[in-house]
């Protein structure tokens, strides 16, 4: 009995163990001027951020995360109609290879082949908004 | 089977002293068992023909050398407690102390009439363990992930190889590395992307 027990218990923890892997992805706006609100979520990467695209403020506008194993795909709403369709394409630790797609809509911006190792990131310069632009992260753990 | 099954409990019934969900299950098998019945009833005569037999202990000196002797070479516990029914006083006390000790694994299948439920019990458990795992390592999008990936990692880690890039017929796409030391950041350079408009604050609306 105590075995089977055992066994229950093993089955119930070890299958949601098996890890997979996690993306996300942030809509950035990118200004000169500075936000009403203060954003406090990208400060500590603005010094970075400033050096590689030159704006001043970052405000993080929505950010979506999803889970994903070895063939499979997610879309990951970013709002403002962008949208970005993720094949992970192949799985070989740390390194991943995926398919990105931008969408705005349903018209592909972008289509982009990446191979990433876990807990690297790039982005994408999109569109020009209001004073400022819009910048897309994409990051895989 | 069903019947062997409830006929362990017959005895602790007869003496009163099956309670809770056992009591429960086994009336409710005596409600249509007649042959269960009979042999409780029959259990209970025994008891009353038993409890009208007052034991006489005759303290004579072999009775006490006999006992003096068996005490001292059985050291464990439990001395029987002297009452009014001599030795069955005893074997009662012996009997609520095994019942208390029942290992779990018994009162496990002791919650179901027949073995075939029990081990329903556990074929179930176990698919539903299983779907749940498989439930959870595929919980698709979104926002409800606990911690999102870093923005950026940290300087001199991560490393992101482009092999395709491909934008629409109106935009024109280039990668951008920056490799120094304290920022590496790989961008995909875009222009000729349409202006989108001008509200920040309602992400729904026409842009």
């Amino acid at each position: 009995m105590k075995t089977w027990m055992l066994a229950v218990a093993v089955l119930a923890v070890a299958a949601p163990v098996a890890e997979a892997a996690q993306v996300t992805a942030r809509l950035i706006y990118a200004t000169n001027a500075p936000g009403p609100n203060g954003e406090k979520g990208l400060q500590s990467a603005e010094p970075r951020l400033a050096k590689a695209f030159g704006w001043r403020e970052y405000q993080l506008l929505s950010q979506t995360s999803s889970s994903l194993r070895e063939g499979g795909i997610c879309q990951l709403d970013l709002g403002r109609k962008l949208l970005l369709r993720v094949k992970l394409l192949k799985e070989t630790k740390p390194a991943y290879f995926m398919r990105c797609q931008l969408l705005r809509g349903e018209a592909e911006l972008l289509q982009t082949s990446v191979s990433m190792t876990s807990g690297s990131a790039y982005f994408i310069t999109g569109p020009e908004y209001d004073n400022g632009q819009l910048l897309i992260s994409i990051a895989i753990r | 089977m069903k019947c062997a099954w409830y006929q362990r409990w017959l005895t602790a019934s007869a003496d009163d002293e099956l309670i809770g969900w056992r009591d429960a299950l086994l009336r409710r098998h005596l409600a249509g068992c007649v042959r269960c019945t009979a042999e409780l009833a029959e259990l209970r005569r025994v008891r009353e023909l038993v409890a009208g037999q007052k034991a006489h202990y005759v303290a004579n000196l072999d009775d006490q050398f006999f006992w003096q002797r068996l005490r001292s070479q059985l050291q464990t516990p439990p001395q029987p407690e002297p009452g009014p029914d001599g030795e069955l006083v005893m074997a009662y006390s012996y009997r609520q102390k095994k019942e208390l000790r029942e290992p779990s694994g018994v009162a496990f299948w002791g919650l179901f009439p027949t073995r075939w439920l029990a081990w329903g019990a556990v074929v179930v458990a176990l698919v539903a363990a299983t779907l749940i795992g498989v439930h959870l390592t595929r919980a698709p999008q979104d926002s409800s992930l606990g911690a999102h990936v870093p923005l950026l990692p940290p300087p001199g880690q991560g490393s992101v190889h482009f092999t395709e890039v491909k934008s629409t017929k109106d935009t024109w796409a280039s990668v951008v590395k920056f490799d120094q030391p304290d920022m590496n950041i790989a961008v995909i350079w875009v222009d000729g992307m349409p202006y989108m408009g001008k509200d920040l604050k309602h992400p729904s609306d026409e842009l």
